[in-house]
């Protein structure tokens, strides 16, 4: 009987490891989705957002390669 | 005493196990989409089949792993503007406009090669089928549903064939007479394009101008002269970019971190949307192919039978005017 409640008591013990694992796991997966994209120093150099405005537009020259004929 | 024993090893190996198959899932976000990293911004795809390299000329050629290429690295950030029909009029406006490029170009090479006395019919032939693709490109709606799909096929097609009509030009030709075309070719200033061009700058004012209205909306301030200063073309889209880095740049540390999170999840969303639709394009694109390629052979047939000459000008009615 004892043997029976030690088995029992330990497999909810690793039942209950797996889902907080899984749980935690789940989390930080969120908690990467929702974090800002600023590197951890949390220094932004002019350039970076400069980039970043860059990206945001189309320049008025911008063109379509599709290869030369000759 | 053995038994549990036994059990616990079972336990341990069932731990190991799916320790392993989460483990395995760390690519990949809850919803099964990429995960980009900072340093990349998530170029890379996962599907091993749209992961491509260009050479010089623009060609496609097959990516290291010898896989054969289906869409390349260009078309895919191009894409990313797509997700609205004014980046799309403007994509497909850019690739009417070098198809519309080469086939002068084409059609000049031919010309010559026939002053010179060579047989040009598989040229010729090509520039026929080029002259169809474009008339797909003048086609094709902005607005509908399958306008990305249009372009990725169309813009493959458009390149193959660039591609068919360089090398037939090469086994024509000793390379010294190939140099003296090219640079010949090359030379040529195509004029009609000049108002495809204007109407490619103009729709990317527009597009310009909306960005700036959203990029406001991020910063929480505007300033209308700006967008006037732009319009007006007494501003360059240079100039303005500089002027709203200098803006975002005199703010507070915390409002600039929350632009920069702001722009960059956009960017991020942006990639994906191109990431998902290469990968779902890519699926069946052979398929596609080969339709389209059946589909201009009848039309090029019916076309000869009626003893209808080829248009590559641009009265068409095109659904991204």
């Amino acid at each position: 009987m004892d043997k029976k409640i030690f088995l029992i008591s330990l497999l909810l013990i690793i039942a209950i490891a797996v889902t907080a694992t899984y749980v935690v796991y789940n989390q930080s997966f969120l908690a990467e989705d929702q974090e800002n994209y600023v590197p951890d120093d949390g220094d932004l150099t002019d350039q970076d957002i400069s980039d970043e405005i860059d990206d945001f537009f189309i320049s008025e020259g911008d063109e379509i390669e599709i290869g030369e004929m000759v | 005493m053995k038994k549990i024993l036994g059990l616990l090893l079972a336990l341990v190996l069932m731990i190991s196990a799916s320790s392993l198959a989460l483990a395995d899932e760390a690519g990949e976000n809850p919803d099964g989409d990429l995960e980009f990293d900072e340093e990349n911004d998530g170029n890379e795809t996962e599907n091993p089949e749209v992961n491509k390299t260009e050479d010089p000329d623009g060609n496609e050629t097959d990516d290291p792993d010898g896989n054969e290429s289906v869409i390349d690295d260009e078309t895919e950030e191009e894409i990313e503007i797509m997700n609205n029909t004014l980046g799309a009029e403007i994509r497909l406006l850019q690739l009417e406009k070098a198809i519309t490029k080469n086939l002068i170009k084409g059609e000049r090479a031919v010309a010559v090669l026939q002053a010179m006395g060579y047989n040009t019919t598989s040229l010729e032939m090509i520039l026929d089928e080029m002259r169809l693709v474009l008339e797909d490109v003048q086609a094709t709606n902005a607005s509908d549903n399958d306008s990305v799909q249009q372009f990725v096929d169309l813009k493959s097609d458009a390149k193959k064939l660039t591609k068919e009509f360089r090398d037939t030009i090469k086994n024509l030709l000793s390379d010294v007479k190939y140099r003296e075309l090219k640079e010949q070719i090359q030379e040529m200033v195509i004029e009609q394009n000049l108002n495809l061009s204007k109407k490619i700058q103009n729709r990317i004012k527009q597009f310009n101008r909306n960005q700036i209205h959203r990029l406001y909306w991020i910063i929480g301030e505007e300033n209308e002269s700006l967008v006037n200063d732009y319009l007006n073309g007494n501003m360059s889209t240079v100039e303005l970019k500089s002027q709203i880095c200098k803006m975002v740049n005199m703010m507070m540390k915390e409002k600039k971190n929350q632009i920069f999170s702001d722009l960059k999840k956009e960017k991020i969303n942006n990639k994906n949307y191109a990431n998902e639709e290469v990968e779902e394009l890519a699926l069946n694109f052979e398929q596609r192919r080969q339709n389209r390629e059946q589909n201009r052979s009848n039309r090029g047939q019916h076309g000869n039978n009626n003893g209808n000459g080829n248009n590559n000008g641009n009265g068409h009615g095109n659904g991204h005017q």
